[in-house]
């Protein structure tokens, strides 16, 4: 007897149980905004399931499970975003970043110093806020080396359309960025593509760095890094995250998860975006990240 | 939905082709087809056979009165090649027994109509209207694309019986790598048979990795396609020109673009390899708005890009665009580019710049197309590159006092070539009163 296709697909990597959504689940994207699923939710699968996947698949999946059982323990359910970063350099270790939302500062329990606190007793994060600053979001760089307590981990701070890694008590400015509604404010995202400098508009097919299914998004972000350009598109639906992985060289057991999970995945939209650089004439994607909330 | 009129649309001097997007259904069977084009539009389809609408399923439809069939005026049979299908009378025979049914089309490629008894069968069963496939104006392109020696002449003759029985020809010509240069030519052989309109479809990109061999840059493939279009108007025989972006369509040939496609009965699997189509310019164009105009595939926007800088939007008032939902969250918007202010790009000043003397790119001088335009460093000459079929020329436009002078750049006989462009762009910048200076 022949076996349905999805059967003859490879298993998954995580060994942790899959992950369902309730009936209510609050889903949200990767700036913290709730969004009304495209699908009934109840039963499926939850985005937190892809990340585990990821952190399996790089070999620190038992190390990964403890940040996330802590941070929910500690913050709660539904209060964080996680991104998932592939590096295309050569040898580059995967990566995931921990994001911690509070547009109006109303959330007592949400400081970097406790977050810190909280993650104290799985890796080390070396990051001191010097007086307190109007932040609206925080994060919590992850790798294998910090899992593993090998290094100590970065905060970066966004504030105001920026935003500064902090290395102890050392800041620097990484990142300045822009969203615009891709409908309504072609104009601007198309004054920020034509302003990009690893960008050549009138030489590069501008459709590399803003595909169709960024355009279909809901919001897309252009920011300026210290070594790329960067372009992230909000809320697309779970088949423009799967071309998304395949195209950005994503371990593919990722990809292999969206596809043989598509339809416990319909309900959820995923936030993704890419770094590039004009190097040589040429351009050259340098990290790619996906997003999503647990 | 209907799109609402073009105000922009000239009144139209040859009435336009009806549009079959709203009364008329696509009846999908015979997946297969007795000719092999290149850039088949069904190729997927046709390399794993769908079964299609069967006889029997037809018959039941057109006897429930609750089904989608109820209420047409047209009924389009459609494959793969029909003709290839014994059964094709039985179903033109059906679709002609439900009762609003005005009109019964197939489309095909024509050959097996050369078969004036056959030809008969078909009309006798109802088929009244004719969608014939053509692609090339000679035996030599028309065969290297359908892969069949001898498939020219048949699709003529086919036509040509078409054209004595006294039947609707309707043809169709997609819009390819292989064919673009040659499109006028196509129309003054196919105009002397009296088609009821000539169409034209921008390429239908089902298979991606294909796209590359036949997809056209819409600035090459502008002028070919005015052209055509014109030469179909000079004939009387209104043109219909599908999947171009509207914007780049002159005026007094708007009432002749037509994106709509009736509805289709075929496995749901078709829709998955769908190509998606869309423009990076849809929230602010009306165009896109009143569904006038699909944009660029997105096949051919992986390939050729969004042509950001020769779309033209119509653009929609801002207070339209919310009207039409389009801004309808309370999403707070903290913009660094509006703190900054306006900036123009050098493309958009030398777009502006062209627009004073009444030129655009992708537009005409002299039957050459403008494909790009750009500044000497130092600003004291514009490099023009326009191209006419596989011609290309490109003129220098000096600073100069009081009009800029054009000079062809090249060797003799590009000059040869280009120089009554040269004079024709001379002409159009001296007819400014006040030039502004190169951007």
């Amino acid at each position: 007897m022949q076996l349905p296709l999805a059967e003859r697909a490879p298993p998954r990597v995580a060994r942790a149980p899959l992950e369902r959504c309730g009936a209510d689940e609050p889903l949200h994207d990767y700036i913290l905004e709730r969004y009304a699923p495209p699908a009934p939710p109840e039963g499926k699968l939850r985005a937190l399931n892809l990340f585990v996947e990821s952190l399996a698949d790089a070999g620190v999946e038992r190390e990964g499970l403890r940040v996330i059982d802590t941070i929910r323990e500690g913050l709660g359910p539904h209060r964080t975003v996680f991104g998932v970063k592939s590096h295309t350099q050569k040898g580059a270790e995967p990566g995931w970043e921990l994001y911690f939302y509070d547009f109006e500062r109303v959330h007592a329990d949400l400081q970097i110093g406790r977050v810190v606190e909280l993650l104290g007793g799985l890796l080390d994060v070396d990051a001191v806020e010097p007086w307190p600053l109007p932040w609206h979001m925080f994060s919590v760089e992850l790798s294998p080396e910090h899992l593993r307590r090998e290094r100590p981990a970065s905060v970066d701070v966004y504030l105001d359309m920026r935003s500064y890694k902090v290395r102890g008590t050392s800041w620097e400015l990484e990142n300045v960025y822009t969203f615009h509604d891709p409908r309504q404010e072609i104009d601007e995202l198309l004054h920020r593509a034509r302003s990009l400098v690893h960008f050549d508009h009138l030489r590069w097919n501008l459709a590399h760095v803003l595909p169709p299914d960024f355009l279909a998004a809901h919001r897309v972000c252009v920011a300026n890094k210290r070594r790329a350009d960067a372009v992230y598109a909000s809320r697309v639906p779970t088949p423009a995250l799967t071309r998304f992985l395949e195209r950005h060289s994503f371990p593919s057991a990722l990809s292999v998860f969206a596809r043989r999970h598509a339809a416990e995945l319909d309900h959820l939209l995923w936030d993704v975006g890419v770094d590039f650089q004009g190097t040589d004439g040429e351009l050259r994607f340098v990290k790619a990240g996906v997003y999503g909330s647990f | 939905m209907r799109a609402p009129p073009d105000a922009r649309a000239s009144k139209p001097r040859v009435p336009p082709a009806p549009s079959v997007a709203h009364d008329s259904l696509v009846v999908t069977f015979a997946f297969r087809c007795n000719l092999a084009c290149t850039f088949c539009m069904v190729e997927d389809v046709l390399e794993a056979p769908y079964p299609g609408v069967s006889l029997e399923r037809f018959e039941a439809l057109c006897r429930d009165p609750t089904s989608t069939l109820q209420g047409l005026r047209r009924v389009t049979f459609s494959g793969g090649e029909v003709t290839t299908s014994k059964l094709l009378p039985d179903y033109v025979r059906l679709a002609r027994s439900l009762p609003e049914v005005r009109h019964v089309r197939i489309q095909t490629n024509a050959t097996r109509l050369r078969d004036r008894a056959y030809l008969r069968s078909l009309l006798d069963a109802g088929v009244d209207e004719l969608f014939v496939s053509f692609h090339g104006h000679d035996a030599a392109s028309t065969e290297a694309i359908t892969r069949r020696p001898g498939s020219f002449d048949q699709i003529l003759a086919g036509m040509r019986e078409i054209r004595a029985a006294g039947a609707t020809l309707i043809t169709n010509t997609a819009l390819v790598r292989q064919n673009y240069q040659s499109l006028a030519a196509i129309v003054e052989v196919v105009a002397p048979l009296a088609p009821a309109s000539i169409e034209m479809w921008s390429f239908w990109p089902r298979i991606h990795e294909h796209t590359r061999e036949f997809a056209v840059p819409v600035a090459e493939l502008r002028g070919p396609v005015i052209a055509a279009m014109r030469a179909c108007l000079a004939r009387g025989i209104p043109p219909v020109l599908k999947w171009f972006p509207r914007c780049l369509v002159p005026p007094d040939l708007l009432p002749y673009h037509d994106d709509g496609q009736p509805q289709m009965l075929i496995e749901p699997e078709f829709w998955d390899r769908e190509p998606g189509y869309g423009c990076l310019y849809a929230g602010v164009c009306e165009d896109h708005h009143a569904q006038r105009c699909s944009g660029l595939s997105h096949a051919y926007v992986e390939l050729h890009g969004w042509e950001q800088d020769l779309l033209r939007p119509r653009r929609v008032e801002a207070s339209d665009r919310a009207r039409a939902g389009g801004a309808g969250d309370d999403f707070v918007l903290r913009n660094l580019v509006k703190d900054g202010g306006p900036k123009r790009t050098h493309t958009a000043r030398v777009a502006a710049w062209l627009d004073a003397f009444g030129l655009a790119f992708g537009g005409e001088v002299a039957g050459w197309t403008l494909v790009s335009a750009r500044r000497s460093r130092f600003r004291e000459s514009l490099r023009l590159e326009l191209r006419r079929s596989e011609r290309r020329a490109v003129l220098q436009i000096a600073a100069g006092d009081p009009t800029p002078k054009v000079v062809v750049v090249g060797d003799a006989r590009a000059r040869r070539e280009a120089e009554p462009l040269a004079r024709a762009l001379g002409d159009a910048l001296s007819r400014c009163a006040s030039p502004p200076p190169i951007p």
